[in-house]
């Protein structure tokens, strides 16, 4: 114990005398106590550990569940939307064929997905970019897509291709280069579109995709009696 | 001692926790949660953990959960660990500041506790210390009693520059460094303390 001058402060040298002994009962009271208190340390360390070690192990398992449900969950509903609002284009689309409409009234193309745009401008290396037929283009990808099917007969049109993008991309811009020149881009596509793709849907698509063909041909039929069907 | 959901290397890899100082147990804890290494430095701190309390909060039942409570804390705390930290210091001040935290929870039933003692004990100069050692003892024992209270009557840093200089015997440079604060603040710290405890006692 290092011994301690009276302070020349104002305070009384019992004071300080007194601080000192109490100090000195504390340490003898905690040592007193550290002996009588003597406790299983195994227990009570296991007592502090070992929930506390369960809890946070549980809390990390809950945190990354929690983390994988959401993102989960926004995959899952981020794809129900994409599905849910395709299929209300598709529904558009067939509303305004079965209305007589030959023409899409809307010139700011909603549906038409920014990121489908170039591609679609792509088939029209030669001439000006045509909205309305891009949009008819773009409905007829859309029913390929829907149909479950991306790939066609590797012999289309007696071509042979060196990879599946390219012979898609061929069949898009032969059908959509037809349209355009023709003027009459329903009825020639579907037509071109029922031949090569019939073959690799299933009975279900291909019943759907001819009833659709029919429908749009039965139009065309009444629209231009003079032309050839 | 078992080894409680936590990764500790093989002993033929680490050193024995014996041979390690305060500095290096707290490392291999916060790195490792190594269990063993944690026993070691609450077999060495346990004490002084105890000693702080008893100054803290008198002979109540509240020293002992206190105790536990903070070497719960040391443990929780174990990733805020530096190494460059000197683990006394850091242990000392996390050690009060759960002490802090307790007296403040707790503040008015203590006040009235000491209020009720100050009742029951009465006045240490009641005695006359020249009558047996008895009676020596006696009123050293309501002296104590009545620092005991002055202390816990202190403001915060008053209260621990006391308890660290007469209780844990430190200098007034260690007291700084454990506090972080100057030399002079703790010198003004420990007079002002000193004077109202004067005060105190001599009210009695």
């Amino acid at each position: 114990m290092r011994h301690r001058s009276p302070t020349d402060s104002g305070i009384d040298a019992d004071i300080e005398r007194a601080l000192t002994e109490w100090g000195q009962s504390v340490r003898e009271t905690a040592e007193l106590r550290s002996r009588h208190v003597r406790v299983d340390r195994t227990h009570w360390l296991q007592a502090i550990l070992r929930p506390y070690h369960r809890w946070t192990w549980a809390l990390r398992w809950a945190v990354g569940l929690a983390a994988i449900g959401l993102v989960g969950a926004g995959l899952y509903f981020s794809a129900l939307r994409d599905r849910a609002s395709q299929s209300v284009r598709m529904a558009n689309s067939e509303w305004r064929i079965a209305n007589g409409e030959t023409r899409v009234q809307n010139r700011e193309v909603p549906f038409l997905s920014r990121s489908l745009l170039p591609r679609v401008e792509d088939l029209w290396p030669d001439g000006p970019f045509d909205p309305e037929l891009a949009v008819q283009v773009h409905t007829l990808l859309m029913a390929l897509r829907q149909s479950g099917r991306t790939t066609c007969p590797d012999q289309a049109d007696g071509l042979d291709f060196r990879s599946e993008t390219e012979k898609v991309r061929h069949l898009y811009r032969t059908w959509a280069l037809t349209a355009h020149r023709w003027d009459d881009p329903y009825g020639e596509v579907l037509r071109r579109l029922a031949v090569i793709v019939e073959p690799c849907l299933s009975p279900t698509q291909a019943q759907t995709l001819q009833v659709w063909s029919q429908d749009v041909n039965a139009y065309l039929y009444l629209a231009w009696p003079t032309h050839e069907k | 001692m078992d080894r409680i959901d936590a990764w500790v290397a093989p002993s033929f890899v680490l050193p024995a926790v014996s041979t390690l100082d305060d500095e290096a147990l707290m490392v291999r804890v916060r790195d490792l949660d190594d269990v063993e290494a944690f026993e070691e430095l609450v077999r060495r701190y346990e004490a002084r953990a105890r000693r702080l309390f008893l100054a803290y909060f008198g002979s109540s039942e509240d020293v002992e959960d206190g105790v536990q409570l903070c070497l719960l804390r040391l443990f929780e705390a174990r990733r805020h660990y530096r190494r460059q930290d000197h683990f006394p210091a850091w242990f000392y001040r996390l050690a009060m500041n759960v002490a802090h935290d307790q007296w403040r929870k707790r503040r008015r039933w203590y006040r009235l506790l000491t209020r009720f003692r100050d009742l029951t004990v009465g006045s240490p100069t009641d005695a006359d210390p020249t009558t047996s050692v008895q009676e020596i003892e006696a009123h050293r024992q309501v002296l104590w009693r009545q620092i005991q209270t002055a202390v816990q009557r202190l403001p915060r840093r008053q209260r621990q520059v006391v308890i660290l200089r007469y209780v844990e015997d430190m200098s007034l440079a260690e007291i700084a460094e454990t506090l972080r604060m100057p030399l002079g603040s703790v010198k003004a710290h420990l007079h002002y303390a000193l004077r109202k405890i004067q005060r105190w006692v001599k009210s009695r």
